[in-house]
Formats: structure tokens, sequence, C-alpha cells
């Protein structure tokens, strides 16, 4: 019976053995008054008891915010961003009222490829209005005449199109013709400032441009979205034959 | 012993069909589409949100965006909003003193990044990013056409900042 026990003994310690990671052997007492305080060890103790202390404030802290309960108050509350749906837009940069600009007041979110070249909508996109012209013929005798070119994209076909003539709506480019003594002296070329989006980028910060007649002078202008997410350039030849004939042609519309 | 093995193998998966078919009945949650946006300078970004609710941050929402018809709405209006400066100067010159703005509606409530910092006071500030649509519906006299209603329905991005307040237990 006592071989047998003795046996048991030895194979649980043998299994027992790989298992403990820790074995205590003897009880021994350190006393901290036997250390002495200029020693490692007695420095070691002290940082020990420190992080002890640290521990116990951390945990005790973390008990007492367990229990603890907050008010939310909501202090401020601020807007970032719109981004608009349908309808008018009450925080439109350019215009807080009126700024539905289609039909159905909704934001066309078009891929820049497709609004260049076209897509599934079956427009040509930009591209359609490369090459287009327009002509103005204002009479040498009547008041200085002005006229407007639009340029439009249709939002479901994505085709571009273009068009002069005496409406302001949704225009961006003018063409003021002067008179002196009835006859046209200057042709004056500006953006259109109802259209703030447009900005004439060639020549560089003019605002309009004196086009001789005979001349050809080539404009660039940048459109840029409220929210600087497109920027469309578009780049215009003008040509004044004599005093009265003014074309218009585009040669370049392309979104960067 | 293969047809043990079979059963085994036609449990496990039975029992893996009935927790994923489990899971898919759950109420839907949203994933946010992954957009790095870094915390604003002096605020950590709190990965487990915990959003205010829904109808307390949409009455403090209405409110900021009714502040529209003080005419002073430039603390509602964020420093990152674009073009700032031109939608208050393009709204003291164009906006008639009478128009007035109403929410009418708010839906789509969706917290989408919160931030935090130990504010002035010492108490926590936390920042919730929210996206919300809301219709608005702004009433005013055109002094040419006469009695306008404009109606709008815009996504909003609205940063909601609150204060944790200690309560005393």
């Amino acid at each position: 019976m006592r071989r047998a026990l003795g046996i048991f003994a030895i194979a649980a310690l043998a299994y027992a053995a790989p298992v403990a990671a820790d074995i205590t052997i003897g009880r021994d007492i350190l006393r901290s008054g036997d250390v002495s305080p200029s020693s490692k060890l007695f420095e070691l103790l002290l940082k020990s008891e420190d992080a002890r202390n640290q521990l116990q404030i951390q945990n005790e802290k973390r008990a007492a915010l367990k229990n603890k309960r907050f008010k939310r108050v909501v202090k401020k509350v601020q807007v970032k961003d719109v981004i608009k749906r349908a309808g008018n837009n009450p925080l439109n940069q350019q215009q807080p009222l009126n700024n539905t600009t289609l039909a159905n007041g909704e934001t066309v979110l078009v891929a820049a490829d497709d609004l260049n070249q076209g897509g599934a909508g079956g427009g040509a996109g930009l591209a359609a209005c490369i090459g287009q012209q327009v002509f103005a013929a204002p009479s040498p005798t009547a008041p200085p005449e002005i006229v407007f070119v639009n340029v439009r994209v249709d939002p479901a076909t994505l085709d571009c199109s273009v068009a002069g003539g005496q409406s302001a709506d949704g225009d961006f480019l003018i063409f003021q013709f002067g008179t002196n003594g009835g006859v046209v002296d200057a042709i004056l070329v500006f953006a259109d400032v109802l259209q703030p989006d447009w900005i004439l980028i060639s020549p560089p910060n003019r605002f309009l441009q004196f086009v001789a007649p005979n001349t050809t002078l080539t404009l660039t202008f940048e459109n840029r979205s409220a929210d600087n997410s497109v920027t469309i350039r578009t780049t215009v030849l003008v040509q004044t034959g004599g005093l009265t004939t003014t074309s218009i042609t585009i040669l370049n519309m392309e979104v960067l | 012993m293969i047809a043990r093995s079979s059963l085994f193998i036609l449990v496990a998966l039975t029992v893996a069909i009935i927790a994923s078919t489990a899971d898919a009945q759950k109420v839907r949650i949203f994933k946010k589409i992954a957009a790095p946006e870094t915390p604003p300078t002096g605020t950590e970004l709190i990965e487990e949100m915990l959003p205010p609710d829904p109808g307390v941050a949409g009455r403090a929402i209405t409110d900021a965006l009714e502040n529209w018809n003080s005419g002073d709405f430039s603390g509602n209006i964020s420093e990152d909003f674009q073009d700032k400066s031109r939608l208050l100067d393009n709204f003291a010159n164009d906006v008639p003193l009478d128009a007035e703005l109403r929410v009418t509606a708010m839906r789509n409530y969706r917290p989408m990044q919160q931030f935090g910092r130990v504010g002035d006071s010492g108490n926590v500030e936390i920042t919730t990013r929210i996206q919300v649509t809301a219709e608005t519906e702004i009433q005013f006299n055109d002094p040419q056409r006469g009695f306008r209603r404009l109606l709008g329905t815009n996504d909003f991005v609205v940063d909601v900042t609150e204060e944790l307040v200690p309560i005393p237990n």
C-alpha cells in the first residue's frame, strides 16, 4: 500500500512539474529594514512599490469611473459640408436662394471621362462642343448690342451644345459691341459676372478683353464648381472680321 | 467509423449554416466606406463610437440650421466649410430680411466618425461627425415675384460637439 502511494506521488510530481510555471521553494522572509537604503535591491524594491501604488491608484480610478455618470451636453453644432440632393440648398456659397439649377433640382454625378467623351447616356460629352461656332453680327447703326454665348450639357444624355443669343440664362461669355459714331469700334469679351464659376485664366488676371476688328484672340476660361470638385477648362477663339461680324469657336473643352 | 465521421461533418456543417443565417438575419449594420480622415488637431479618434441620441442630435442640428434666420450663423458653419466667407457675403447681399428657413423633416441619421479631447473645463468633449438628410423650406416675399417658397433636400455633414459633464453621486 505504502509502495503504491509512493509510486502515485512520484507520478503526480512528474506530471505536475512541467506544467507549473513558478515553483516556490521555501518560505524565507526578507525584511526591508535589513536592506541597505543605498543598495540596488532597495532601489528595485522602491520602484516595485511605486509601480504597485500606481497600479492601485489606476485600479481605484477605473473602479470609481465604472460607476460614474455623465450628462451629455451639446455644446456646438457646425455644418462641415452639404451634399446637394434636390431643390434649394440654403448654404449654397454663390446663391443661398434660387440655386436650383436643374428642373428637377438634382445633382448629377458624372465620371470625368464620360463628361469629356460621352458615355452611357448616348451623348458625346464636352467633345460635342469642340469646333462649334457662334456668330454675332450686330448692326453698326443700332445701339450697342450684347451677345451671350451659352454652353450647356444635357444631364441625361451628356450632350454638349453651344448657343449664342440674347438670353441671359446660364451663359458664360458676354460680347459687347462698342460703337463710335454708329460704327463698331471694339468688342469687349468678358466672363458673365452673374455666373461667377467662369473665370478667365488666359490672358491671366484679366476680367475683360478688348478685341479690335480684324483680329484673332484665344481666351481660356475655367469653370469651377462650388466645392472645387470639378474644373472644366474651355479655350475659345475669337475672330473679328471687319467691324460687324464676330465668330466665337470653341477650341477645346475638358474636365481637368 | 466512416459513418460516424460523416455524421460529425454533417452536424458541424449544419451548425455553421445555422450560425451564418442567424447572423444575416440581424439588423443590418451600416458599414461606412473607409475614407481616411485624420482627427482634427488636438483630438483623438474614438474607434468605438457612442453617438448622441438621434432625437437630441436632430433637435440640435435643426436649431443650428434654423440659425440661418438670425443672419448670424457663422458660428454654425465649420472653418473647413468650402468658401465659408463667400457664403456669408452672398447671404448678407442676397437673402431678404424676411426670409425664413424651417427644417421640415430629417432622416438618414448616420454617425460617421467620433473624435475626443479633454476640453478647457477639464471635461471630456466628444465631436461626432454625422451625415443627415434634411428637408428645408424657405419662405419670403420677393418684391417682383411675390410670395416665394423654396423647398430643398440636402445631405448635411455636421459636427456635433458634446461635453461630458460628471453627475455627482
